[in-house]
């Protein structure tokens, strides 16, 4: 037998014993919180991951072949296998030109599908470390690639650790470090390969009966390019696309561009998918207050009776409301974390849209505002339900009249 | 407790808006304390309102209610001052379960009193097996048992009681009427009782009856 409760205890036994009303308010804000905090962490996710993306390729210029730019997007932002080839070499061509501090080719292969012991459908990136501006600039100190052990760098979607052992075209290699997550395909789901190990994987390819690969030396997939602080990035694009037919020639802001448009767009768009939000939340848990309270306006006459003032059950019943519907909005925003975490590489792929998601904590820290007034607007509306209920005499609401 | 009615009179609004029906019509009525009084007369002859309107769930359309000489005007002050109300329907809170609903009327008067008294109550009305269940699972005898207990877990200065017959059967009619005048005996208390069927035990009390809102009888002797 319980031995005491208070007004309190009352309004905690009275929502968690009537578990349709728990769970049609909590599931209606979590809805709603579901579809506002998605957006807002899609938009946050695309605009971390597109920032620390483009400071990652460490470079001014990406050239890649004309036409290309679609897989292109498939490649970077996806992490999808792709394959295309610049003019021949182009690479050494641009590497000489006054401005140019660096000329860092790669190469776009696929990992070989379904052949037995292997790891199928990867992005294989073969870099030169001589050259690079990608990948070994930020490696740890302590990380040390030894060409002799086949050693690779895998993305930090791969799940293979340091020292695990990948065959590729029947080479053997070793990992030799994972790279921290950025949110973009390119980095998170690719193999990069130096061209050492490239050349080997090649020799061993098509023996035992495999795939056979071919590498188009001398005729990479993109070039990335670092400038001199006093080469305007922009104008150099131009000249390079000028003289050298056939490449197009991508400024590191330019390749998001689209990206960052789409955010503008989503961003604009947020105002009034939030207040179109809010109204569904207004109307739709006005509605459920008002028909459960409508039904339970005998219990509303029996605590009258039993001494509780209408001020004391409006605030009770405002407080329940304001606390079922920040529950539901805490669970409905950490859904739409989970659920844009499990799928953030489907996301990232069939968007075309990198995507990166902080840890739980930092995600949802923009969110309490849009918690606060949704469960405030509830708790308004539930003061406003119970004092036209509890403008019947007791009696009546006894009655149930 | 004494309680004195001063020409108290109670209207609703008939369906449509086309006027109002009198419920009380200029009631006027002392009933000393310690007294032992039933209301009589046939439904919708105003028993049950006269009764709300002394416990202050309906306000009187005019007309005053005083408790011990004093005016009250909403429940709250009639629970601190200890007036305790068996409504006619057995209403409960669906989520609590049987005890807390007995617990009910302490709710708000930061009583201390035992939960022994409460568990004492409902051995007492036969619902010792019933502490946690909810109301839903009770019949609808044991129904109007608990909501009996319920007028009787704080010891009473006035006890309103409506209908405490309805949906029992003869055993536990005398059985609860012989509770109730215990309870109301020991507290020195008042009692009004509204019913319209004579009850066991009811002799030597006050008999009042009423007719279409009105008094048209007081005093002893057996209807």
């Amino acid at each position: 037998m319980s031995e005491r409760f208070g007004l309190a205890g009352l309004a905690v036994r009275m929502t968690v014993r009537a578990p349709l009303k728990l769970f049609s308010m909590g599931f209606l804000l979590a809805l709603v919180s579901f579809l506002l905090a998605g957006v807002v962490l899609v938009r946050s996710g695309v605009e971390e991951a597109t920032a620390r993306g483009a400071k990652r390729l460490g470079a001014d210029l990406m050239v890649v072949p004309q036409g290309a730019e679609v897989p292109l997007g498939a490649g970077l932002f996806g992490g999808v296998p792709v394959r295309f080839s610049l003019p021949e070499g182009i690479d050494r061509r641009i590497a000489v030109m006054p401005g140019v501090l660096v000329a860092a080719p790669q190469y776009f292969l696929s990992s070989a599908p379904a052949s037995c012991c292997e790891t199928g459908n990867l992005l294989l990136v073969g870099f030169d470390p001589s050259r690079d501006v990608t990948v070994l600039p930020w490696l740890s100190p302590h990380v040390r690639l030894k060409m002799e052990t086949g050693s690779i760098l895998v993305g930090g979607s791969v799940m293979k650790g340091t020292g695990a052992a990948l065959r590729f075209y029947n080479h053997p290699f070793t990992v030799a470090a994972r790279l921290e997550k950025t949110g973009m395909g390119y980095f998170d789901n690719a193999v990069f390969i130096p061209l050492d190990g490239v050349s080997a994987m090649e020799r061993s390819s098509g023996s035992a009966g495999g795939v056979s690969l071919r590498v188009p030396w001398g005729r990479p997939s993109i070039l990335l390019v670092r400038l001199a602080p006093s080469i305007v990035p922009r104008d150099m694009a131009s000249l390079l696309e000028r003289r050298y037919p056939g490449i197009k020639v991508l400024t590191i802001p330019g390749l998001f561009r689209e990206n960052r448009l789409r955010m503008e767009k989503l961003a604009r768009g947020q105002l009034p998918l939030a207040a179109a939000a809010w109204l569904f939340a207004v109307l739709g848990g006005g509605a459920l207050q008002f028909l459960y309270w409508r039904e339970r306006r005998s219990s509303l006459g029996l605590l009258q009776a039993f001494g509780c003032g209408k001020g004391v059950l409006m605030l009770l019943f405002g407080a329940e409301a304001f606390v079922l519907s920040l529950a539901g909005m805490v669970a409905g925003s950490a859904g739409a974390f989970f659920v844009l975490r499990l799928f953030a590489s489907y996301f990232a792929v069939t968007a075309g849209m990198p995507l990166l998601l902080g840890g739980l904590d930092l995600s949802l820290s923009g969110l309490p505002w849009l918690w606060l007034v949704f469960a405030g607007t509830m708790a308004v509306e539930a003061v406003i339900i119970m004092f036209l209920m509890l403008r019947r005499e007791p009696a009546d609401l006894l009655r149930g009249a | 407790m004494r309680v004195e009615l001063q020409q108290i009179r109670k209207s609703y609004p008939l369906p449509g808006g086309d006027g109002t029906v009198a419920a009380l019509d200029g009631v006027d009525l002392v009933i000393e304390s310690g007294t032992l009084c039933i209301l009589k007369g046939p439904s919708g002859s105003g028993k049950t309102t006269l009764l709300s309107v002394i416990s202050g769930l309906s306000r009187p359309t005019s007309g005053s209610v005083l408790l011990d000489g004093t005016v009250v005007r909403n429940p709250l002050d009639r629970q601190r001052g200890m007036v305790a109300h068996g409504f006619q329907e057995a209403v409960f809170i669906p989520e609590l379960t049987v005890v807390e609903n007995l617990l009910l009327p302490a709710l708000r008067c930061g009583d201390r009193l035992a939960v022994d008294r409460g568990e004492r109550l409902l051995e007492a009305f036969g619902l010792g097996e019933m502490f946690d269940v909810p109301p839903a699972a009770l019949s609808g005898g044991e129904k109007r048992r608990l909501n009996l207990a319920r007028s009787l877990f704080l010891p009473p200065r006035l006890l309103l009681i409506d209908e405490p017959a309805a949906y029992l059967d003869d055993g536990w009619q005398v059985k609860a009427m012989e509770m109730i005048i215990r309870e109301v005996r020991d507290a020195r208390a008042t009692l009004v009782m509204a019913t319209h069927t004579p009850l066991p035990g009811d002799e030597g009390f006050r008999h009042i009856l009423m007719h279409k809102g009105k008094v048209i009888d007081d005093g002893t002797s057996d209807y």
